[in-house]
């Protein structure tokens, strides 16, 4: 590195500064040229560079507030394939910044391993594995005895095998109907008894289209999984979520799969996994729409979220009772509740943000609202 | 129904999503906040059973730095104290 790069290595962000280093070598630029270029850039920077005291809150709120209001306001768009809806729009962006406990289409991309991510042989298994195997798609037989009024059926051995379940799956899956049914096994058959005998042959017809409907095995809180070509590699979208029981299968990559519900990253990830799917997903819906937003606004809003350790809206219960002062929580949603619960309590208001200074008519610690003067004052308080 | 809450007992630090974690000794941590011109209690916070913090050793009170990537920056560092 010669020595005009390495007077600005401190000054210039990394990003900026590689950028312009390997650009300057490819151009093969002489060291005046160099120097130059970085003192442009060192400018360029100066002047793009926050100033103390700026509203940034405000802006952040502008830049957000124009393109939301040109969003198509309620759209559920295909994802590509077709039985997988996924809410974006403004309703998306609302439900993010709300930090809504479960978002309305819950939705996980899976990648997968590296055996398995390519070849479509082992997909079926692993969906079946996530998914879960509908009891109708592995039995042999099923039939209705008329006589002692019960449903018998016998699973397909072979079958079983290539999606994975066994017996005991099985017997799992049909410990839902314990209430009302008897369950026993015989050799490779199961019988299952309608507790109620006098109820007649309806009730065991209906039986029988619950066992075959029945689910074995599978994750829960999962309705739909489809596989999707990335590039070379398959990746799986499921509809609804389970980050936590998802990423300990063994064919599941473990460390890309992720989830579009917020609260469970922070729970399985952390928060600051949480704050990254927050800035994707937000940057995700915003540029869907066309309407490009600079990413440091979004950087704001998510750093505010998640400052608390746990994942925090943008309401009244969230980001914004953590405010010091009882006039700005006040100015914001049900003001009578907190005047009186900071009466009660006796809180001081020290007049310190901006939002209290404005409803009383002072100047606002904003811009050049913000310095204040210091003086010296000399011993005893005589001019020096 | 209540979804039952289930955490995964795994290392999740590998995670894409996940940035380094690291904790800071006491005189790294005085270095923070005298750079920053602030008290403990000032910091961003991270609970204490965060999954990015599995295995491990904190106390409430500890500095975790977080490195993140950034995309004008390169790396960042975040800093958050451990409640």
């Amino acid at each position: 590195m010669s020595k005009i790069a390495e007077q600005y290595k401190d000054k210039l962000p990394e990003g900026l500064f590689n950028e312009l280093l390997t650009e300057g070598k490819k151009k093969k630029l002489t060291d005046k040229q160099l120097k130059k270029a970085f003192e442009k850039l060192y400018e360029k920077y100066q002047y793009a560079a926050i100033q103390p005291g700026e509203a940034i809150g405000i802006i952040t709120a502008e830049s957000f507030g124009e393109p939301s209001t040109q969003m198509t306001l309620r759209t559920f768009h295909f994802a590509g394939v077709a039985e997988m809806n996924v809410t974006l729009g403004l309703p998306r962006l609302i439900e993010i910044f709300d930090a809504r406990k479960a978002p309305s289409t819950p939705s996980m991309q899976i990648y997968l391993n590296k055996p398995y991510n390519k070849d479509e042989k082992h997909l079926e298994k692993i969906i079946g594995k996530i998914k879960g195997v509908k009891l109708g798609d592995v039995l042999a037989e099923i039939s209705i005895n008329i006589l002692r009024t019960q449903v018998e059926f016998r699973p397909n051995k072979k079958r079983m095998r290539e999606l994975g379940i066994n017996e005991d799956d099985i017997l799992k899956g049909l410990k839902d109907f314990a209430k009302v049914a008897d369950i026993t096994q015989k050799d490779s058959s199961f019988i299952v008894k309608p507790k109620n005998q006098e109820a007649g042959l309806p009730v065991v017809f209906s039986l029988k289209e619950k066992v075959k409907d029945l689910r074995v095995k599978g994750i829960k809180g999962i309705h739909e999984v489809l596989p999707k070509k990335e590039g070379k590699e398959i990746v799986l979208l499921s509809s609804g979520t389970n980050l936590a029981e998802v990423i300990i299968l063994p064919e599941v990559d473990k460390d890309r799969t992720v989830s579009n519900d917020l609260f469970e990253v922070g729970r399985v990830l952390g928060i600051e996994a949480a704050r990254q799917v927050i800035m994707g997903e937000a940057s995700h819906v915003i540029k869907e729409q066309g309407l490009p937003i600079d990413h440091r606004h979004i950087m704001l809003i998510s750093d505010l979220m998640t400052s608390s350790g746990v994942i925090k809206g943008v309401t009244r219960s969230g980001i914004t009772s953590e405010k010091e002062s009882v006039l700005a929580r006040a100015s914001f949603e049900t003001p009578i509740k907190h005047l009186i619960n900071a009466s009660l309590q006796g809180e001081i208001d020290y007049l310190n943000s901006v939002v209290e200074n404005v409803m009383l008519n002072q100047p606002v610690p904003v811009g050049t609202g913000l310095p204040g003067l210091v003086t010296k004052m000399g011993k005893d308080g005589d001019k020096k | 129904m209540a979804k039952k809450i289930i955490i995964p007992q795994v290392d999740v630090s590998s995670h894409r999503l996940v940035p380094k974690h690291i904790r800071l000794t006491d005189d790294e941590k005085k270095v923070v906040l005298d750079k920053y011109n602030i008290a403990l209690s000032q910091l961003p916070r991270i609970s204490r059973a965060d999954p990015a913090l599995f295995e491990m050793e904190i106390n409430p009170g500890d500095i975790i730095k977080i490195i993140r990537p950034s995309v004008a920056r390169g790396e960042v560092d975040y800093f958050r104290v451990v409640i």
